[in-house]
C-alpha cells in the first residue's frame, strides 16, 4: 500500500474497458479488472466495483455487448464484448486521448 | 442516436429491476474468483475476502451508481412523488375535496363562461364577409333609431357608394292557411339582395326572385309541415289569405331574424309613405372603406333626401353599426361582460381558498419537511413533492371542472336557444380549454410557490409569518366575495324594483291570443266586423270577464309609434311624436286601464263616425299640461287628418318591464283597422283553461284563423329574461364565493383555536369566562372580515358604477344593497366562528395545558 497509486483519470475508465475488451474479446468484469490491473503494473487504483456501472453506462450506449457464460471455476457470469460502434468510438476516443496527452507533454515540455 | 437508445433504454430500466439482481451476481462472483486468485497467491481464506472486498471498493456505492445508470432518477422521482401525491390526498380527505370542489367550481364556470363569450362576443357571424356588414337605420331627432321607409331605402340604395350591397327585410307575422291547421307563422319580406349578401343557399328548390309570388321556407319548417318532403317545392299556400307557391327551402339567418321561418318577396316602392319607418337594412361596406368613412357618406346621404323631401325628412339621419353589434344588442354584450367578470372574480377567489388550504397544510407538515431535510433530502426535491401534489389537485379539479362545464353548457345550449340564437351552436372548443387549462396550470404553480416554500429551521418565526400569509388570503377572500356580493344585491334590488313595476293593469289573469283571420288584410270591413264579433263572443264565454284587442302585444318588445301635430301648429317643422295603438271598445277594461275622464270607445266609433282618439295621462300632462284636452283635437300623422279626443286613460308600460310609460294615443281599431292583432283575454281563474274554449269561439267566426296563446304574466317574465339571467349567474356566484370564504374563515379559525390550546386552558384555568374566551375567538373572525370588507367595499363600489346600465332604478350607491353586505358577512363572520369559539370555551382547562 505503500507504492504510489494514481487514481483513474475522470472519463478514462470507459476508454481502458473499451481497449481491453477490443484487445482480449469477450471477458467478465473480473476479468476485464484483472487486465487493467495488470497492464497498470499495480500503478493504477482501481475500485473494481466501479466498473460495473462503467459497463452498464457502455452497454446501453450500444458500444459492448453481454452474454451469459461460464466462468473458468464453471460459474455462471455475464461476458462482455465490444461491438462495431464500440470499435468505431474506440478508435476515435484513442485518437482523442493521444491528441491530448501530446497536448499536454508539449505544454509540460516548454513550461520546463 | 446513441444518445436516444440510452435515454430509452434507461427509462425502461425503471421497471425492468432485474438488472440490478445482474449486478448482484456479477459482483459476488466476481468477489469469488478475487478471493480464489488471492488464496492461490498465499493468503488465507479469511484474509483473502476480506482484501477482495477491499479492492472493489465501496460496494453500497457502487450499487447506487448502478441503480441510476440503469434508470432514469428524474423521471423515478416524479413517479414516486406522484403515487405519494395521491396516497397523501386520500388520507387527508377532506382538505383534498375541499380544493378539488373549489378548483372544478371555478374552472368549470371559467370554461362555460369562456365558452358562452367565444360564441357570443368572439365568433363572426356566419356570413360570407360577415365584417364588412353594417346595419343601417334612419334616426329622427326626437325619438332616435328607425328602421327604413320604402322611399328612403330605393334613395339610399340609389345614391350610396361605399355600400356595395344592400338587404332589406320587413318581419311579420302571417297567418299560414292551405297547409293543415292553420297557424301563425314569423316570416320576413326580404329582397332578392338579401340571399346573396347573407349567404343563403337553397337545400331544395330554389331563391325567389322579388316579382314573383313564392315563399322560400326554413328547414324547421319543412321538417315540421312536410316531413322534409322534396315534393314541396312549387306547392301552393296562403298567407294571410294570398296565394303564394313554395319556391325553394334554405337555413334562413336565425341570427339575424330569430324564429322566422318563412320568407316572401319584398319590392320596396317609391310611392310608398316616407313616414312607414318599418324596413330593416343591412349593408356590406364596399373593399376598402372604413365604416367611419362610410359613415360620412351616409350623412351626406341623408342630408340630400331630407333636401328633397323636408316635409318628411329634415332632421332625420342615417346611422350604421356593425351588424355584429347589431345582432348581438347592447344588453346582451353587457350581460355576458359582467358574468364573465364574475367568472374571473370568483376564480381569483377559488385560487387564494386553495393556496389557503395548501398553506395550512404546509404549516401542518412543517415537522415531517424539516426532518427530511435534516436528513439530507434536498429542498428542490421537497419542493418537487410538493408542485407534484399541488398538480394532481389542479388536474383532478380540471377533470371535474371540464365534467361540469360540458353539463352546464348542455343545459345553456337546450334553455337559451330560444333566446339567444347564437347559443345554440355552443360547445366546448379546444382554444377555450387550453385557456383554461393554462389558467389552471400557472394558478398551480402560482399557488405551490406562495404556500409551499421549504421550512426554515426556526420554526417560531417561519410560523407567523406563515399565519399572517393565512390571514392575507383570508382577507383577499372575504374581499373578493364581497365584491360579487355587492353586485349581486344591486341587481338583486334592481330586479325587485322591475318585479314590482306596476305595468298599468293586472297581468295574473289575462290571456293574450295573437289572432291572424285568414281573409286578406285589405278586405277592412271584414276585419273590422270579425274583432267587433270575437270579444263579443268570448264576453259570453263564463269563464271571461272581459275581452278585448290591440295591434300591439303586450311585451313583445314592438310597438307603433305615429307622428302628430297639436290644433292650430301648422308649420311644417314643428311636429311631434308618441306611440300609439289600435284597441277595440273593451280594451280599457280587459287590461283594467282606468279611465282618467271622457268616456271609452263604443262600437259606434267606426268609420263615417267622428274621429276619435283617447290618450294616456301622461301624454295629456305632456302636451295639455293647463288644460283639459277633453274636446280639443290633435292632427293626426303627415296626413293631419284631425281626430278628437275623447277620453282620457291611465298610463301602460305594454313593450318592456324596464321601459318608461311613453305618451300614448289610442284609436279606434274600427277607424284604424291593423293586422295583425292581438285579443287580450281578461278571465275570473286561470287564463290557461280557457285556451280551448277561447280557441273555439275564434274558430266559428273564422275557421282558418291562426291564433297563438300567451299568458301575460308569462310574456312580462320573458321581457325581464336578461335581468333575471345576470341576477341568477352572479347571485350564484356570489353565495358559492361567500360559501368558499365561510369554510376558509372556519378552516383558519379552528387552527387557531388549535395552537392557543394551551394559552386557553391557563386562563380557563385561572378563572377566565366562557364568555370572554368565545369573544376572543370571534374577535379575531370579525377583525379578519372586517378587514375583507374594507377592502372589498370601494372595490366594489368603483365596479359597480361600470354596472350602472345593467341597473333599473337602483344607484351603484345603493345604501340598502352596502348593508346588506355587511349583515349578511357579519353573520358568516359570526357563523364561522361560532364552532370554534364554542370548542375554545369548552375545553378541559387541565388537558389543554398538557395539550402537546
Amino acid at each position: 500500500m505503500q507504492d504510489v497509486k494514481s487514481e483513474v483519470p475522470y472519463g478514462t475508465l470507459d476508454l481502458m474497458i473499451l481497449k481491453t475488451l477490443d484487445s482480449m474479446g469477450s471477458l467478465h468484469g473480473y476479468g476485464i479488472a484483472r487486465r487493467i490491473e495488470q497492464v497498470a503494473e499495480g500503478s493504477l487504483a482501481l475500485n473494481q466495483g466501479t466498473i460495473y456501472p462503467a459497463l452498464l453506462r457502455l452497454e446501453q450506449k450500444g458500444w459492448i455487448g453481454s452474454d451469459w457464460g461460464v466462468s473458468e471455476n464453471n460459474r455462471r457470469a455475464r461476458f462482455y464484448s465490444i461491438t462495431k460502434p464500440g470499435k468505431r468510438q474506440l478508435m476515435e476516443e484513442e485518437a482523442n486521448w493521444q491528441r491530448t496527452v501530446a497536448t499536454v507533454s508539449r505544454l509540460l515540455q516548454g513550461a520546463q | 442516436m446513441s444518445s436516444t437508445r440510452e435515454l430509452l433504454l434507461r427509462a425502461g430500466g425503471i421497471f425492468r429491476k432485474h438488472r440490478t439482481n445482474y449486478l448482484q451476481e456479477e459482483l459476488n462472483e466476481h468477489i469469488a474468483m478475487l478471493t480464489a486468485d488471492y488464496v492461490r497467491a498465499g493468503m488465507s481464506e479469511t484474509e483473502a475476502r476480506i482484501s477482495a472486498r477491499r479492492a472493489l471498493g465501496n460496494l453500497t456505492r457502487v450499487q447506487e451508481d448502478y441503480h441510476e445508470q440503469n434508470g432514469l432518477p428524474l423521471l423515478e422521482n416524479i413517479w414516486r412523488d406522484l403515487k405519494f401525491a395521491l396516497r397523501t390526498l386520500r388520507r387527508n380527505r377532506v382538505y383534498s375535496t375541499l380544493c378539488i370542489t373549489t378548483l372544478a367550481v371555478g374552472l368549470g364556470s371559467m370554461i362555460t363562461v369562456l365558452c358562452v363569450a367565444s360564441s357570443l362576443l368572439w365568433t363572426p357571424l356566419p356570413y360570407p364577409n360577415a365584417q364588412r356588414l353594417v346595419a343601417v337605420s334612419e334616426a329622427d331627432p326626437h325619438t332616435g333609431r328607425w328602421p327604413f321607409s320604402e322611399p328612403d331605402l330605393l334613395d339610399l340604395q340609389e345614391r350610396s357608394k361605399s355600400l356595395a350591397a344592400l338587404a332589406a327585410y320587413r318581419a311579420s307575422a302571417l297567418a299560414m292557411t292551405g297547409t293543415g291547421e292553420p297557424e301563425t307563422v314569423q316570416a320576413a319580406a326580404v329582397t332578392s339582395s338579401t340571399f346573396a349578401l347573407l349567404g343563403i343557399k337553397p337545400i331544395a328548390g330554389q331563391i325567389f326572385q322579388e316579382s314573383q309570388k313564392s315563399v322560400v321556407i326554413s328547414r324547421d319548417l319543412w321538417r315540421r309541415k312536410w316531413q322534409m318532403n322534396a315534393a314541396v317545392v312549387g306547392k301552393a299556400i296562403a298567407l294571410d289569405g294570398e296565394q303564394y307557391t313554395i319556391s325553394g327551402v334554405a337555413d334562413l339567418p336565425a341570427d339575424l331574424l330569430p324564429g322566422v321561418e318563412l320568407f316572401f318577396p319584398l319590392s320596396p316602392r317609391a310611392t310608398e309613405s316616407r313616414t312607414a319607418h318599418d324596413i330593416e337594412v343591412v349593408g356590406r361596406l364596399r373593399e376598402g372603406i372604413a365604416l367611419s368613412n362610410a359613415q360620412a357618406e351616409l350623412n351626406a346621404v341623408a342630408d340630400s333626401i331630407a333636401r328633397d323631401n323636408p316635409a318628411t325628412n329634415t332632421g332625420w339621419k342615417i346611422r350604421s353599426i356593425p351588424l355584429f353589434d347589431f345582432v348581438l344588442g347592447p344588453r346582451t354584450a353587457r350581460m355576458v361582460w359582467m358574468i364573465f367578470s364574475a367568472v374571473a372574480l370568483f376564480w381569483a377567489l377559488a385560487c387564494a381558498n386553495v393556496a389557503g388550504l395548501q398553506l395550512a397544510r404546509s404549516i401542518a407538515r412543517r415537522n415531517e419537511m424539516s426532518t427530511r431535510l435534516v436528513l439530507g433530502a434536498s429542498r428542490s426535491r421537497l419542493f418537487a413533492q410538493m408542485l407534484t401534489e399541488s398538480l394532481v389537485l389542479g388536474l383532478c379539479g380540471a377533470v371535474f371542472g371540464y365534467l361540469l362545464a360540458q353539463y352546464a353548457i348542455e343545459i345553456i345550449r337546450r334553455l337559451a336557444a330560444e333566446n339567444f340564437p347564437r347559443l345554440g351552436s355552443l360547445h366546448l372548443d379546444a382554444k377555450t380549454i387550453a385557456i383554461a387549462a393554462l389558467c389552471m396550470l400557472l394558478s398551480t404553480v402560482l399557488f405551490t410557490l406562495l404556500s409551499n416554500r421549504a421550512p426554515d429551521f426556526q420554526g417560531g418565526r417561519e410560523l407567523s409569518r406563515r399565519d399572517r400569509g393565512r390571514d392575507v388570503l383570508i382577507v383577499v377572500q372575504v374581499a373578493l366575495a364581497s365584491v360579487l356580493f355587492l353586485g349581486a344585491s344591486l341587481l338583486l334590488h334592481s330586479f325587485v324594483r322591475l318585479q314590482a313595476v306596476d305595468p298599468g293593469f293586472d297581468p295574473d289573469k289575462i290571456l293574450s291570443v295573437r289572432v291572424n283571420p285568414s281573409f286578406p288584410a285589405s278586405d277592412n270591413t271584414r276585419r273590422v266586423d270579425f274583432f267587433q264579433e270575437v270579444p263579443q263572443r268570448l264576453e259570453r264565454l263564463p269563464e271571461v270577464a272581459w275581452a278585448g284587442a290591440s295591434n300591439v302585444a303586450p311585451f313583445s318588445g314592438y310597438g307603433t309609434a305615429n307622428r302628430f301635430r297639436l290644433d292650430g301648429e301648422n308649420s311644417r317643422a314643428q311636429y311631434r311624436s308618441a306611440a300609439w295603438r289600435a284597441v277595440t271598445p273593451n280594451f280599457f277594461r280587459s287590461l283594467g286601464i282606468p279611465l282618467k275622464r271622457g268616456r271609452s270607445f263604443t262600437d259606434a266609433d267606426r268609420d263615417g263616425a267622428l274621429e276619435v282618439v283617447i290618450l294616456s295621462e301622461s301624454m295629456a300632462k305632456q302636451f295639455w299640461p293647463n288644460e283639459d284636452p277633453i274636446g280639443r283635437r290633435l292632427l293626426w300623422g303627415k296626413s293631419g287628418n284631425p281626430k278628437t279626443i275623447v277620453g282620457i286613460v291611465g298610463d301602460l308600460r305594454d313593450m318592456a318591464v324596464d321601459a318608461l310609460p311613453v305618451p300614448t294615443m289610442f284609436r279606434p281599431f274600427a277607424q284604424l283597422s291593423n293586422a295583425p292583432m292581438t285579443l287580450i283575454v281578461r278571465t275570473k281563474g286561470d287564463p290557461i283553461a280557457a285556451i280551448e274554449d277561447v280557441r273555439r269561439e275564434i274558430r266559428s267566426v273564422d275557421g282558418n284563423a291562426a291564433v297563438e296563446f300567451q299568458p301575460l304574466r308569462r310574456a312580462m317574465a320573458d321581457s325581464i329574461l336578461r335581468p333575471r339571467i345576470s341576477l341568477t349567474a352572479l347571485g350564484a356566484f356570489a353565495v358559492v364565493a361567500m360559501i368558499t370564504a365561510a369554510f376558509g374563515l372556519y378552516g383558519l379559525i379552528s387552527y387557531r383555536v388549535n395552537q392557543r390550546r394551551q394559552e386557553i386552558g391557563i386562563r380557563l384555568a385561572l378563572g377566565c369566562s366562557t364568555s370572554s374566551i368565545r369573544w376572543s375567538v370571534q374577535k379575531r373572525c370579525l377583525a379578519l372580515v372586517t378587514w375583507g370588507l374594507v377592502l372589498g367595499l370601494p372595490i366594489a363600489y368603483a365596479l359597480s358604477t361600470l354596472m350602472r346600465s345593467l341597473l333599473y332604478e337602483t344607484q351603484p350607491a345603493q345604501p340598502a344593497a352596502y348593508g346588506l353586505v355587511l349583515i349578511i358577512f357579519l353573520a358568516v363572520a359570526l357563523a364561522a366562528s361560532y364552532g370554534p369559539a364554542r370548542r375554545a370555551s369548552r375545553m378541559d382547562p387541565a388537558a389543554a395545558i398538557r395539550h402537546e
